[in-house]
């Protein structure tokens, strides 16, 4: 057989493989049992912990009845293929044939429903932005990750803020030591020991843990709600000059950074969220919370906030399942205290904030896939009352 | 108002001192029980039609006795047995003795008590019977006891009790409510300790808590002159004050008082009205109000006085509740509770069942069997209308789509279910739809039935915040509750074909089992329309008010599983990898799936639809994904069996 004969023939078993019912069928069965133990694996570990092993993956390895473990797909890489199959099956195949036009549109949503998933779960940023009544703000950060900043209010130009992003040091084994310099600072940094959460508890008799100024920091489990983890790290500031060496510990929680003082220039060292800023300013006007008479059952949560932009403002009402929207960025009413107030108290508000670039897709791909079976189905009913009505004067 | 609050505020600090428990023996009691009166029935429907505050919504007092009286008795009807003959008290009845008879409530048989270790626990002499009713006076012995070990056991996590501690902490919260209930009328029932010549020389008789509460100033005045003399003094005129508060605290279970500024929504007990008098004098509407029901007690021995205070008491409430805009829905909720839809419903789904199979009894085109069938589809679709006018009504009472709690969807589930299976038996004429129907309609009456009084609480609760919104409640709860409905008829349709394979039924008619394959396909599309466009709209309602579209929440996920399995089904089947046995084992599986997503994931208490949990429902779903296990076997069963038997043939 000829070369490009054969290569020929194996792109078509190819083809055909990618494209069969029997892969989707494997796929649909590895998401549904993956689906099942990540929402039973909620229980004890939380949700966000079981949405990046589970969800967020490629491959993990289920512990089934905590002793058999099994090597499983992860749902980010079973949703690839899935996308795979959906074109080479769905699309390409299926269009060659018109008799079936609701599939071809069902699976054609399908396919956007997969890619806004894939452009939201990279491209999608969401954090919180709190305000009290009367506050300002343009700035949200988020509910997870830390980033490490260097700040100093009287630092030579270019060196205000600089960010090291968590990624830069999460990965450090325990006893690890990763050292940072820029051409901006006069000092290098060292990070070591740092842990997902932490607390910093006082030095009491003898131990082995490295201890600063009598405070040592304290490695704790992983909580299973993510935001409920405080990281900490071991921080030494090496002068570039003098060599001279500053120890100190950074911890998330702490109010007051670590702060070294380098030739009359004073250095904040602190782990905070990653923030972000909108192209406009919300201002809290006031924040509304109402339960059902008679009882602690909350009916309205309402913030009357004021949008500022340029010299133009817009007063907004926020309320639940009544977003703002507006420039790509969506502001949701999540929550508010304090949970202690009392009347006349001055409340705050906290907003969702979220920027989706596939924000409105799922809704276009529900109407899409819809329609689409709707076609389909119609169909095969009116073919199956055909076949009935057939059947029934012979019976 | 300053002196009035100094007045209060000692009044709050004696009250403390004195400590007087709600049970204090401020009800008069006798030794003898207190014999049962029937109430007149015109007293009991003016009653019933009394609007009341509860839960954050307005009810009639029918609907809150009912409620309370299955929450305490475990059922709407009380039998009492008085002279050797039975009455059987209605709730609203009950809730009068309660509130006017404290001495007959006592005995009436109110706690219902699952397991006799409760009553052993307290120290008191238990039933015969396991399962008993007890009446407030057999528990008295013991209720010190099972406050005590009540408050201990409640230190431990709810999801952590035992049998026995939750059921103690159960029936101490039950007893506290009773007792609330019990001494309601105790501030209008029991004179103060000061006669009220002491405070005015224009009055005369006993001194009452509403007679005082206009005369506050007297009562200031003869407060500072008895602690001129001694301050520590705990005379008459201390024990009135701490009196007074003590009822207000007795007399706050039933909010019954609209307020006259529509501005305020919350509806008040005498108690709030009393402690309200306190911080400045009432306004002449609150007094009347207040006088009002006040005096009912008073005339409570009297059948017809007590009858006309009570339409002076029922007419200023409904004057002002329709003035506030809040009457409306009171009748038609008294309406649809007295159609009883539901309960009848159940009945005739079951008579409807009993004509279908007596039917097989005969062929197909017998006189008697074509009988059979007509009254079949009449007692199936009749039932039908009754429970689509249930849920109709209960739409307009709520002002809701037909669903917004887990009760709701039992009731919309079974709905769909019965009704897409009258359309198909509409459409293939083969008996097997209808039966399906009607055996659907009974299960889901049944569980609804068995629901509601497990939950023992209104079932038309006010909302939280997040699923106050009509529009996604009627497009997405609506939507997936159908595909519930359509996944739980697929399996449904699929055990037939799996037993009657089983047990070798129609053999000779291969048709049929063709005829419940198209079904179950049909239904499984039908179904998969509505499940995946109900989890997608779900994702859209939580993109709106979460900020995110999806986010593997225990609830999105049950609902994904639903999906996932019909894409499954469906794609296996095109590829030739399951043929009929695979898609109704499959479709049977696909209904286990349905009870996960439905009920499942709610008792596993993590997520963010905590809204839609309950409680002990984990044992029935285990029996239920038990059965239908082994159902699958059998199946497969069947089919390895019909294997081989094409290889003999062969």
């Amino acid at each position: 057989m000829p070369e490009p004969e054969r290569q020929s023939k194996a792109f078509v078993r190819i083809f055909a493989f990618l494209a069969s019912y029997g892969v989707a069928a494997v796929i649909l069965t590895f998401l549904l049992l993956l689906t099942f133990l990540g929402t039973l694996e909620q229980v004890d570990h939380g949700l966000f912990a079981v949405q990046e092993r589970y969800f967020n993956s490629l491959f993990l390895v289920h512990s089934f009845f905590g002793v058999l473990p099994v090597p499983l797909p992860g749902a980010y890489l079973l949703l690839v293929l899935l996308f795979i199959n959906l074109v080479c099956g769905a699309i390409i195949r299926a269009s060659k044939s018109w008799r079936r036009p609701g599939m071809l549109i069902a699976h054609s949503g399908i396919l956007l429903l997969l890619l806004g998933s894939f452009v939201t779960y990279r491209y999608s940023i969401n954090g919180n932005m709190r305000l009290y009544e009367g506050e300002a703000s343009s700035e949200f950060e988020s509910y997870t990750g830390w980033v490490l900043e260097i700040v100093s209010a009287n630092a030579p130009a270019g060196a205000e803020a600089l960010i090291i992003p968590e990624s830069d040091f999460a990965a450090m084994e325990p006893d690890e030591t990763r050292t940072f310099h820029s051409g901006h600072l006069p000092f290098e940094l060292e990070i070591s020991g740092y842990a997902k959460n932490t607390r910093v508890d006082p030095v009491s008799g003898s131990h082995s843990m490295i201890a600063v100024d009598g405070f040592y920091l304290v490695t704790m489990p992983r909580a299973p709600a993510e935001e409920q983890n405080i990281a900490g790290a071991y921080v030494a500031v090496v002068e570039n000059e003098s060599g001279k060496r500053h120890e100190g510990i950074i911890w998330a929680m702490e109010t007051h950074p670590y702060t070294v003082e380098i030739d009359g220039v004073d250095w904040a060292f602190l782990l905070r969220r990653p923030r972000w800023t909108v192209p406009f300013t919300i201002v809290l006007d006031k924040f509304t919370m109402e339960t059902h008479p008679g009882t602690s059952l909350p009916k309205v949560f309402l913030s009357d906030v004021t949008k500022l932009e340029g010299k133009s403002q817009e007063q907004i009402k926020i309320e639940m399942n009544e977003p703002l929207r507006y420039k790509g960025y969506t502001f949701f009413q999540a929550s508010w205290g304090p949970s202690d107030a009392r009347p006349g108290d001055r409340l705050f508000s906290v907003f969702a904030v979220v920027r989706n670039p596939a924000d409105k897709w799922p809704l276009y791909a529900c109407i899409v896939i819809t329609g689409g079976l709707l076609v389909h189905f119609c169909q095969k009913l009116l073919l199956y009352l055909r076949r009935e009505h057939r059947r029934r004067p012979a019976s | 108002m300053k002196r009035v609050q100094t007045i209060s505020m000692l009044a709050m600090t004696l009250l403390v001192a004195l400590q007087a428990p709600a049970a204090d023996g401020v009800t008069p009691g006798s030794d003898l029980p207190a014999p049962v009166q029937p109430w007149p029935d015109d007293v009991v429907d003016l009653w019933k039609t009394l609007p009341i505050q509860d839960g954050g919504r307005l009810k009639p007092f029918d609907t809150f006795a009912a409620f309370k009286m299955l929450k305490l008795h475990g059922k709407r009807t009380m039998r009492v047995v008085q002279d050797g003959a039975t009455i059987k008290l209605s709730p609203v009845e009950w809730l009068l003795d309660c509130l006017f008879r404290p001495d007959t409530a006592m005995t009436h048989p109110t706690f219902a008590v699952d397991n006799y270790s409760v009553i052993v626990a307290i120290g008191l002499p238990p039933h015969k019977e396991k399962r008993s009713r007890y009446s407030y006076a057999e528990l008295e012995p013991g209720i010190g006891r099972l406050f005590e070990l009540a408050k201990q056991y409640s230190e431990i996590n709810a999801p952590q009790r035992n049998g026995l501690q939750t059921m103690t902490v159960n029936l101490a919260a039950n007893v506290s409510d009773f007792e609330y209930l019990l001494h309601y009328f105790d501030f209008a029932r029991l004179p103060l300790r000061l006669s009220a010549a002491e405070l005015s020389p224009n009055v005369d008789g006993p001194l009452m808590t509403t007679d005082a509460l206009q005369l506050l100033p007297a009562l200031r005045q003869l407060y500072l002159e008895e602690q001129s003399h001694d301050p520590d003094a705990t005379g008459p005129v201390v024990e009135s004050l701490a009196q007074i508060m003590h009822y207000a605290d007795t007399s706050r279970a039933l909010a019954l008082l609209p307020p006259p500024d529509s501005d305020i929504l919350e509806w008040r007990a005498p108690g709030q009205l009393i402690r309200q008098a306190f911080q400045g004098p009432l306004p002449a509407g609150e007094l009347e109000l207040l006088q009002a029901v006040a005096d009912l007690p008073k005339t409570a021995g009297t059948p017809a006085r007590f009858k006309e205070q009570l339409q002076k008491f029922h007419g200023l409430v409904t004057e002002r509740a329709e003035a506030r805009g809040e009457y409306g829905k009171i009748r038609l909720e008294v309406a649809f509770y007295k159609g009883n839809y539901f309960y009848y419903s159940l009945c005739l789904y079951v008579l409807g069942f009993l004509c279908i199979a007596l039917s097989w009894l005969g062929s197909a085109d017998s006189r008697s069997s074509r009988v059979l069938t007509g009254a079949a589809i009449v007692l199936t679709a009749l039932p039908l209308t009754l429970h689509v006018t249930g849920i109709v009504l209960r739409c307009i009472v709520r002002s809701r789509p037909p669903v917004s709690t887990l009760y709701e969807t039992i009731l919309f589930t079974s709905a769909i279910a019965v009704f897409a299976a009258l359309l198909m038996e509409y459409m293939n004429r083969q008996r097997i739809a209808l039966a399906l129907a009607s055996v659907l309609g009974v299960a889901g009456m049944f569980l609804a039935n068995k629901y509601e009084v497990k939950e023992a609480v209104d079932t038309m609760p006010s909302l939280v915040a997040v699923l106050d919104t009509n529009f996604w409640l009627a497009t997405h709860v609506t939507t997936i509750t159908i595909g519930y409905a359509a996944g739980l008829l697929a399996a449904a349709i699929a055990h037939v074909y799996v037993l009657a394979k089983l047990f070798r039924l129609k053999q000779a008619q291969p048709e049929f089992f063709q005829s419940l394959t198209r079904m179950v396909y049909g239904v499984l599309c039908f179904g998969l329309l509505f499940s995946f466009s109900g989890t997608v709209l779900g994702g859209i309602w939580a993109n709106d008010s979460w900020g995110r579209f999806w986010g593997w929440d225990p609830k999105e996920n049950g609902a994904l599983m639903l999906v996932l399995w019909s894409l499954i089904i469906l794609h296996a089947r095109l590829g030739g990898y399951i043929r009929e046995y695979g898609l109704h084992t499959f479709a049977v599986f696909g209904g286990m799936i349905v009870a996960f997503s439905w009920w499942g994931v709610n008792l596993l208490g993590v997520g963010l639809h905590s809204y839609g949990f309950t409680s002990g429902a984990f044992r029935a779903l285990v029996i239920f994904w038990c059965i239908e296990g082994g159902i699958i076997l059998l199946g497969f069963v069947a089919w390895l069996r019909s294997q081989s038997v094409q290889v003999e043939d062969g």
